[in-house]
């Protein structure tokens, strides 16, 4: 496959990086190195390619070579989010925690929300036995993401340092529990251990990867094909169906988009965003039964975020139901998402409550903040008019 | 003098010898191939006839012990067995190799009695019923062993009287310890797996085929003997504590590490944490690897641990342990913090150079420089016989490393530069160390596998002193194994203790070797028994092996010829 986007794309050097991916996945890393140079070679601002040969000398041990490619990475894509973090490990491992550390407050910089970095960072500082920007930083790790058990651990190792004896056995415990569970699921996964498992994600990915070549120089039959190839072969994979949703979504296929939705929904029940997708397709469907409860799912599943309230404003606007509550929902979406688009909904929703003055006051606030829009000028008009 | 007033303070000044002009080059260590010249003819087996057995991979240890009590050390190889579909003209044996001295042995496994054909995968030497000889014990995949040293050359098969067999299980490292200071020898057996036919099966690794994991069967708690006194042992799994934990158990090493004066025990486990069995004295343990530090590197990620090895790296009077680990995995060197508490110290010290590209296997704190500080030798070679086709950042064959220790925490790889006997290629296991030819410095033995082992003479440059002490317990245990001993030369301090069982699966180093640089005596000795007893020696001579008797006069042995 890789090969054959090669010659579909001469020159290009995506393609290329592709095939490295390809060598890396087959255990050949020696082609795949080679593939990325001369991906660079058509492309010195490729950054990724850098970045993957990085991660490849990070695995050899060869620490100052990781460095060496990450500053060649970073003069091209200077905000390329896990650079920074890349030289950390690096720097890390040649025993300089301290250069470590400005890298990764760099890279916090770039992906405010990344737990890894945090924890990362936190190893540093507790290398450099600064215990408690060590329990900071591990802290913060895991106030971002609940699961990421190493964390648990270097949290244990510095409030133990700190004296702080039963915020340690605390943490030993959660690290434990955590580490019980990976290993009863890693037991299970040997069980039933068969090789085609490994290979065939190495090929989805590969498939993947085509299919945004594809589509990124406009072929989008072949990306289809290649992305619904993967979808096949894993039925469980969720980023060459999000994938496929939005290029149906951008030909305009909105049952076909919707169709993906539903199997990713059921993939990823816990996942906002599919749920919102999902009601917006329903709802661009004219499908208001079933777009009313997947929006209500993403306030459920995420009630701090104004998408789900204000597009379940809409939905029950157009089906015209429960005006009231939709003026309401709209209302809460623009408390939580002060943005343009959610002053629209509230606009919509007060005038169709008749209020117009709620109304226009919320169309000017829209207009505030995107001045160019040229709709919400239209609509402001047309409220004044009316008046 | 009765054992009753060992506990007194003794001291001894031993006339001055000779002293040896300094001409030694700093730091250089040189170990050179002499596999040829020895007459070793062992070529190990694994059992394999391509249906990929798991203890395929982790075959096995070796043993250098004294068996005949002629002064030099003896070589004894373990050895696979044919497995399932294998076929052997001759049964595989055990190999025991007696050092005729001038780099010379001969194989007298058979005549010695101790050429078992079970499938080795641990041994530990030791003295188990203190009449004066080194018995071994065989940690097998199968029934275990115990050969009892009939104090003439030769062995008998004494594994049902004593009751050590261990059932039919997957051993690994063993280790001979005195768990409650009553004198005699206990036995610690780490257990790999729960393995079975019906269970076995193959994998593949991108099409190529491959052993299965660890995990793909049960793992298997650990066992501890206590030994009665009368050539019997009781299995006291249950009610020390070590039956309550269960991991997948590799290399083991039996050590103080918090100097309250009882022998611990740290268990490298493959694939889950490492446990380190804290003694409470009277042989009840306390599993506390994940309180100490000692389960996991830095990050808390755990290892696919093989071997482990103690030693004090720093010279700061705790024992540091070494545990080599997988591919992808640093080789970690635990420093001991004091109080209980152990830290990875790998990355700021360099310990780990090379190790990653790497699986690791045997592995020793050893003065091989003879500079008074211990350098790491670490055996490497992958599992998967065919690693190289299916990835080609590691190698099936791979030659060992070895960081020297620069005396002021770090280590530095001087494998490239340390002779030909670090330029060896082959999958290694195994790894043990002592002075075999009596010179003063440090040699050592690879178990490759499938291959022939590596003898690597040290040919070091000469110059630095050193002191080798050999322990004559009496009311401890014949050998003094876990006795403590301080060595004080001038500005350097340095302890080590009596260790049966160590590094990956193997046994090496009862005579303890202290190398002092420049230094031309020692100020003070100091032993601490099993069981509290403290003998100490002052101003002792150097470039000799001291032997120190609990509870009397140093014996006198003659000083090693100057090189």
């Amino acid at each position: 496959m890789a090969t054959r986007l090669m010659k579909e794309f001469p020159n290009r050097s995506e393609p290329v990086a592709l095939m490295g991916l390809v060598q890396r996945s087959l255990g050949r890393t020696d082609e795949a190195l080679r593939c990325w140079e001369e991906c660079l070679r058509l492309d010195p601002a490729y950054a990724d390619a850098c970045k993957s040969m990085g991660l490849i000398a990070l695995e050899r041990g060869e620490f100052e070579r990781v460095l060496e490619l990450c500053q060649q990475a970073l003069a091209s894509a200077p905000t390329s989010p896990g650079l920074h973090e890349l030289m950390a490990k690096a720097l890390m491992n040649l025993g300089r925690p301290e250069e470590a550390i400005a890298h990764l407050e760099k890279d916090i910089e770039i992906s405010p929300a990344a737990s890894s970095v945090y924890y990362v960072l936190g190893e540093a500082h507790l290398r450099l036995r600064q215990y408690d920007q060590a329990k900071q930083a591990y802290q913060t790790a895991t106030e971002m993401d609940p699961n990421i058990k190493h964390a648990y651990y270097g949290l244990a190792t510095a409030c133990a340092r700190l004296g702080e004896r039963e915020e340690a056995s605390q943490n030993r415990r959660r690290f434990k529990d955590l580490k019980d569970k990976e290993l009863q699921e890693l037991i299970e996964e040997s069980v039933g251990f068969d090789d085609v498992v490994a290979v065939r994600g190495h090929l989805v990915n590969t498939l993947v990867q085509a299919g945004q070549v594809y589509y990124r120089y406009r072929k989008t039959s072949s990306a289809e094909l290649h992305w619904g190839r993967a979808a096949e072969l894993d039925p469980k994979n969720t980023t060459c169906r999000t994938k496929l949703a939005e290029l149906y979504q951008r030909v305009g296929r909105n049952r076909d988009a919707r169709r993906i939705c539903e199997q990713l929904v059921k993939i990823q029940p816990d996942n906002p965003v599919h749920w919102l997708n999902l009601g917006v397709l329903n709802e661009r469907l004219s499908e208001f039964d079933a777009a009313e409860p997947a929006l209500r799912k993403v306030i459920e599943l995420d009630p701090k975020n104004a998408w789900g309230y204000g597009e379940l404003a809409r939905v029950l606007m157009r089906a015209n139901r429960r005006l009231p509550e939709a003026k309401a929902l709209a209302s809460t979406a623009v408390r939580l998402g002060p943005e343009a688009r959610q002053y629209f909904v509230l606009c919509e929703a007060c005038d169709k409550n008749g209020d117009p003055t709620g109304a226009l006051a919320a169309i000017e606030r829209a207009i505030e903040l995107e001045p160019g829009n040229v709709k919400y000028r239209q609509v402001r008009n047309f409220i004044k008019t009316r008046k | 003098m009765g054992c009753g007033d060992w506990r007194l303070v003794r001291s001894f000044v031993l006339a001055t010898i000779g002293v040896f002009p300094v001409t030694f080059a700093h730091g250089q260590i040189r170990l050179s191939n002499v596999t040829r010249e020895t007459g070793i003819t062992f070529i190990h087996t694994d059992g394999s006839c391509g249906n990929r057995y798991i203890m395929e991979t982790v075959c096995c240890g070796l043993a250098l012990l004294d068996y005949d009590r002629d002064g030099d050390l003896d070589i004894y190889f373990l050895n696979g067995a044919p497995l399932p579909g294998a076929k052997a003209e001759r049964p595989p044996r055990n190999a025991l190799y007696r050092n005729d001295g001038g780099w010379r042995f001969t194989e007298v496994g058979r005549e010695a009695g101790v050429a078992d054909t079970g499938y080795g995968l641990g041994v530990a030497a030791a003295d188990y019923d203190n009449d004066g000889d080194l018995d071994l014990y065989l940690n097998n995949y199968g029934p275990n062993v115990l050969y009892r040293n009939n104090g003439n050359g030769t062995f008998s098969d004494v594994t049902s009287q004593a009751g050590v067999a261990n059932g039919h299980r997957v051993g690994a490292g063993t280790c001979f310890l005195d768990v409650d200071n009553d004198g005699d020898l206990d036995l610690f057996v780490s257990n790999y797996l729960l393995f079975s036919e019906e269970r076995h099966t193959t994998i593949t690794h991108s099409g190529f085929p491959a052993y299965v994991g660890p995990t793909h069967y049960p793992a298997d708690p650990d066992t501890l003997y206590r030994n009665n006194g009368d050539g019997t042992f009781t299995d006291v799994s249950e009610e020390s504590g070590i039956a309550a934990h269960t991991g997948w158990g590799m290399g083991t090493v039996c050590a103080d590490y918090d100097n309250d004066g009882d022998t611990d025990i740290f268990i490298a486990n493959d694939l889950c944490e490492n446990f380190l069995f804290q003694n409470d004295g009277t042989g009840k343990f306390e599993e506390v690897g994940l309180v100490s530090g000692a389960g996991y590197d830095l990050s808390g990620q755990e290892q696919g641990s093989m071997g482990v090895d103690c030693g004090d790296y720093d010279n700061d009077g705790w024992l540091d342990f070494y545990q080599t680990s997988y591919q992808r995995q640093w080789a970690i060197l635990f420093k001991n913090l004091g109080g209980g508490l152990l830290e990875d110290v790998t990355a700021d010290t360099g310990a780990g150079a090379d190790t990653l590209t790497n699986v690791t296997w045997g592995n020793g704190f050893v003065d091989f420089d003879n500079d008074g500080d211990r350098d790491i030798f670490v055996a490497c070679g992958h599992l998967h016989d065919n690693a190289d086709r299916f990835d080609d950042t590691t190698r099936y064959h791979a030659r060992n490393v070895l960081v020297m220790n620069t005396g002021d925490g770090k280590f530095v790889n001087v494998s490239d530069q340390a002779g030909d006997g670090m330029h060896v290629k082959l999958s290694s296991r195994g790894a043990a160390f002592d002075d075999l030819d009596n010179d003063g410095d440090v040699d050592a033995v690879i178990l490759n596998s499938r291959r022939e082992p590596t003898i690597l003479r040290n040919d070091s440059p000469a110059g630095h002193h050193w002191l080798q002490i050999r322990l004559r317990g009496v009311c401890s245990n014949r050998d003094g194994v876990g006795a403590h001993v301080k060595v004080i030369a001038g500005d350097l301090t340095q302890i080590d203790e009596v260790h049966s069982g160590r590094g990956y699966q193997s046994h090496y180093g009862m005579r303890l070797h202290f190398g002092l640089g420049p230094r031309d005596r020692v100020d003070r000795v100091e032993v601490r028994w099993i069981g509290g007893g403290l003998d100490v020696l002052k101003d002792v001579t150097v470039d000799r092996v001291l032997t120190i008797i609990e509870g009397t006069r140093p014996a006198s042995t003659p000083p090693s010829p100057e090189r």
